[in-house]
């Protein structure tokens, strides 16, 4: 798929390091982070391929853990110490569902769908969110689900990822826990573990300053994609 | 080395069973709607456009076009150690659908997209024929 991707619109793997050392870095703000050593540019190009054009370094870990998380009525939360409000969820899925080489456009996933409805339920634009886990089982993966959230056309998540707009201190900081690549593989539940976090301001030194507004991600291997928004506090 | 074959080896089922049977006949079959003409792959039940539980068998003319690939090197089934790195393609037939498949004899600096390849037909293990594409001449 990211083959295609690379083809068609010049990504590259300068890019898909970036998004390695992003999650790197912020990985090393974790306490609770299974990959701690410093990651640069350089070590990325230098890892063995897997499948190119992926190395080692576009793939996530393999890790055994468990997250919880509480849901309840609003009413319910109002009492909770530091309760975060679900402004919109939705998910959607692509066309041929079953199989990720019929689907008309290989590159289109189901979060394209489900983007717009749930941006729309939460009542927020693109530029109301301080904060985004994305799910990045692979490098490629952070880049294509930026395209289908709509922060920029199709082709251009891989310059969007250039000079340090995924990293804290960025336009669009991007998974300040580590993400699948450095923190653990919890299957995207420590991503929204993670939003609750930066959303109570609980986020130590990956803390975002100030975060109101933040979004989480799934994906699914057929290219199935979920979507949620939360804000601070009701 | 020994010659035992370590790969996976498919296991038809019975939607799919027309296409293995149609390997070993070196012909590549396609299963094909009886009700709205929509011709599917992988082999299944059902017809995703008219929702027909109706389908009969064509043969595919074997050529097709690059769709995206990879080089792999990593071998996931202890099978494929010999074989790494190899090119698994994804090739859009003439027909409409796309396979998965190996590129043969192909150097991977010279791929581009859309470009044409055709079907060359590969033994494996008990009788098996697999589709293996190489770029059309």
């Amino acid at each position: 798929m990211i083959r295609r991707h690379m083809e068609l619109y010049g990504t590259n793997p300068d890019q898909f390091a970036e998004v390695a050392v992003a999650m790197r870095n912020h990985a090393m703000l974790n306490d609770n982070a299974i990959m701690k050593k410093p990651l640069t540019v350089e070590d990325h190009h230098n890892s063995r391929m897997i499948s190119d054009p992926y190395r080692l370094f576009d793939c996530c870990l393999e890790s055994d853990g468990g997250t919880a998380v509480v849901v309840s009525s609003a009413e319910y939360a109002k009492d909770t110490r530091a309760p975060v409000t679900i402004l919109g969820v939705g998910e959607g899925h692509p066309d041929s569902p079953s199989t990720i080489t019929q689907r008309p456009d290989m590159l289109e996933l189901g979060l394209a769908k489900a983007a717009p409805r749930v941006f729309e339920m939460a009542g927020v634009k693109h530029k109301d969110i301080d904060v985004a886990e994305i799910y990045d089982c692979f490098t490629g993966m952070v880049i294509a689900e930026i395209e289908d959230l709509g922060f920029c056309k199709k082709g251009e998540g891989g310059p969007f990822v250039e000079g340090g707009r995924i990293r804290l201190g960025g336009e669009l900081p991007v998974n300040t826990h580590g993400g699948l690549l450095s923190q653990a593989h919890i299957a995207g539940m420590n991503h929204v573990y993670e939003l609750v976090r930066q959303l109570r301001g609980e986020g130590g030194a990956a803390q975002v300053p100030n975060a109101q507004i933040g979004l989480v991600t799934g994906y699914g291997d057929l290219g199935d994609g979920s979507l949620a928004i939360m804000q601070r506090g009701f | 080395m020994s010659d035992e074959y370590l790969k996976p080896l498919p296991e038809p089922s019975i939607d799919s069973q027309p296409f293995w049977d149609g390997l070993k006949d070196r012909r590549l079959m396609l299963q094909t709607c009886s009700n709205c003409g929509t011709i599917r792959h992988y082999p299944r039940p059902m017809c995703g456009q008219c929702y027909s539980m109706e389908s009969h068998w064509t043969e595919a003319t074997g050529h097709g076009t690059l769709y995206s690939w990879t080089e792999s090197h990593h071998p996931f089934h202890f099978g494929f150690k010999a074989e790494v790195p190899y090119i698994l393609a994804t090739v859009e037939l003439d027909e409409g659908v796309r396979i998965q498949t190996q590129l043969l004899d192909a150097k991977l600096s010279d791929l581009k997209l859309g470009l044409p390849v055709e079907v060359v037909y590969g033994a494996a293990a008990e009788g098996y024929v697999l589709p293996y594409f190489r770029l059309a001449g």
